[in-house]
């Protein structure tokens, strides 16, 4: 065995040209691959992350206290942002503080969410002290960035304190990132609608996105906002006792004199709203289906490509080898382990391009993370390839005597 | 010893393109005999000796070499007969042009079932090309070599690891005169030092050299 990785080592350098050819193929069929799951798979987690928070009997909370939340949460799942106010420097200094909203969402949407970070990495990749808040921000123009640990100002609630709290940036995120929170408030809404877009050009507020979770560092009570609520009743509840729920809901909002009663006037019915966004995602899909099929004639042409440079290649050298006694099992072993090699390479160069790519916006709004739909996109492709280089290298060598592949030229 | 009875090799078999590349050939080739085997073009003289050099299937009859039923070999079983026990030469030399002369001759040593220290393989491979009046050569690569001194090459190579049976397959036939001769006589100079020796050929000055002429036709084996 480690003579027969010598010898696909020797003959891997020996053709380190065709293998550069090769590889760069293979990486920009994976990095095309990488932008085909990355945009399904976005649309596909920011609807089931909604879908899956709610059923038909699900009531929509635009901007609840305290008290609505606690009423809600004795017979029903509550999931909802909270907003936190804050500066960057104690406000009652002389320097000029710039004001900072901390929105915390809940894990089971922020979890589910590919993120486009221009910089730094997930939460979940992050390790920060029991005090220190871990974090995302927005481009921002205070200059801070991915990796740097800073202090914000809380607003505790009564208007004379704030509460000095360490966050830790884990990443800075890409403008245009969307965040989950009600954008519009329609009767046609559908799952998009339960995300916005926000850059610091379009709106100049400096945004920090966090999950609630990580708020839970807090070590003193801090006043915050909340938003963006939807409620899914316990299964336990019968109909009409859903039903009374939600009629209580929509008094306590009415009684809170909101001006618009959202439960019963803004916000569709939850089946309506599951029905349209069901409508969205299948219409998204769809036209995503010439975008799938052009990446996948060009992976399968690449494919193709590859085997036959290949074959031309490395068969007359596998040949003469035969000649001399290698085995046909090792013939493809060893053209098997090349490709793996190749698509290896590949793999790293691909996933280096992606960070690069993102970083500099290289693809407009197209992003490129090597996330684990895609490296599974990649690995089956990488699969079928070493599979495609097998089979042809035992077809061509079982069909054909040696002479015949040299007298060929294959 | 090559012991060959009524062996078949058919394509297309059951078809209505079915052809008979070697019909019911038989044939038995003496240790330390150096025979021809003649025929016109398409006769099946390359298939035969693709089937004697275990880089080829036959579909009926029985091939034994040194008593062994080859029929019965596992393919990794024919790849020891290719590396040790069978030199093959082929007509367009099958070496690899960018690998020295000594790096080409050592080659079936990669696959050889023993392990032999480098310097000895190197020494077998000085002594041969000692014979082929090439030592000068050793570093040479050989896409700067001439047809007969690739063909020399090619026969070094061959018989590297020692094996009692060289198979050429027309191995002048992309040489000159003068040069084929210089072949045959590095061959017939290999079969005096006792190895078998098989030579594919339709060149008649050849096959004039080897002691034994046997005639294909056909598919059969007809002298």
């Amino acid at each position: 065995m480690i003579r027969m990785i010598r010898i696909t080592i020797s003959e891997y350098l020996e053709k380190m040209w065709i293998h550069i050819f090769v590889i760069a193929m293979f990486i920009g069929t994976m990095l095309a691959q990488a932008a085909m799951v990355r945009e399904i798979t976005v649309r596909s987690s920011m609807y089931h992350a909604v879908a899956d928070q709610m059923d038909e009997r699900s009531v929509f909370l635009e901007m609840p206290d305290e008290t609505m939340l606690s009423e809600a949460e004795k017979h029903a799942e509550v999931i909802v942002n909270q907003k936190y106010f804050a500066w960057n420097q104690k406000p009652d200094s002389e320097k000029k503080c710039e004001q900072i909203t901390i929105r915390a969402c809940p894990e089971k949407i922020m979890n589910r969410i590919p993120l486009r970070l221009d910089s730094g990495k997930r939460l979940e990749q992050c390790k920060t002290d029991e005090n220190v808040i871990a974090a995302y921000i927005y481009e921002n123009p205070l200059g801070i960035k991915a990796g740097d640990t800073v202090s914000f100002w809380l607003d505790v609630g009564d208007g004379i304190h704030e509460v000095e709290t360490e966050f830790y940036i884990a990443g800075v995120l890409s403008e245009g990132q969307k965040m989950y929170g009600f954008s519009t408030a329609s009767s046609d809404m559908d799952y998009t609608d339960m995300f916005e877009d926000y850059s610091y050009q379009q709106y100049g507020e400096i945004m920090v996105l966090t999950t609630q979770g990580e708020m839970k560092k807090l070590k003193e009570s801090v006043h915050c906002a909340y938003d963006s609520g939807i409620v899914k009743f316990d299964s336990g509840l019968t109909d009409e006792q859903a039903a009374d729920e939600r009629q209580k809901l929509a008094e306590y909002e009415r009684k809170q004199d909101m001006g618009i009663c959202f439960i019963e006037d803004v916000f569709p019915e939850a089946d309506l709203f599951l029905e349209n966004s069901k409508e969205h995602y299948r219409t998204e899909l769809k036209k995503y289906i010439p975008m799938i099929a052009v990446i996948l004639l060009i992976s399968l042409i690449c494919l193709i490509g590859i085997l036959a440079v290949k074959t031309d290649m490395n068969l007359k050298t596998y040949t003469v080898f035969y000649l001399c006694g290698m085995k046909i099992k090792k013939v493809i072993l060893c053209s098997t382990i090349e490709i793996l090699f190749d698509l290896l390479c590949a793999f790293v160069l691909s996933a280096s391009a992606a960070v690069v790519i993102n970083r500099f916006a290289l693809l407009g709004k197209v992003n490129l993370a090597m996330d684990a739909p895609t490296v599974l996109a990649v690995c089956v492709y990488g699969m079928i390839a070493m599979a495609g280089t097998a089979v042809v290298t035992r077809t061509i060598l079982k069909n054909n005597t040696p002479v015949q592949i040299l007298k060929s030229g294959m | 010893m090559v012991q060959i009875e009524k062996v078949s090799k058919i394509y297309n078999r059951g078809k209505e393109n079915e052809f008979y590349a070697l019909n019911q050939a038989s044939l038995t080739i003496h240790d330390g005999e150096m025979a021809a085997i003649i025929g016109k073009s398409g006769a099946g003289k390359s298939t035969l000796m693709h089937i004697i050099g275990c880089i080829d299937d036959y579909e009926e009859g029985t091939y034994l070499l040194d008593g062994h039923d080859v029929g019965k070999f596992s393919d990794s079983e024919k790849a020891v007969v290719r590396n040790q026990w069978i030199g093959i030469v082929l007509q367009d030399f099958a070496l690899l042009e960018r690998y020295s002369v000594l790096e080409n001759i050592l080659l079936p040593f990669r696959f050889s079932p023993e392990k032999i220290k480098r310097r000895e393989q190197e020494k077998k491979a000085a002594e041969l090309l000692k014979e082929m009046s090439m030592e000068h050569l050793s570093g040479q690569r050989v896409n700067r070599l001439s047809g007969g001194q690739k063909q020399r090459v090619a026969i070094a190579r061959a018989m590297i690891t020692e094996p009692r049976i060289l198979l050429a397959d027309e191995p002048t036939g992309a040489l000159d005169e003068k040069t084929s001769g210089e072949i045959v006589d590095i061959m017939k100079a290999m079969n005096r030092k006792g190895v078998t020796v098989i030579v594919v050929t339709h060149d008649s000055a050849v096959a004039d050299q080897c002691g034994r002429k046997i005639e294909i036709k056909d598919g059969r084996i007809i002298s």
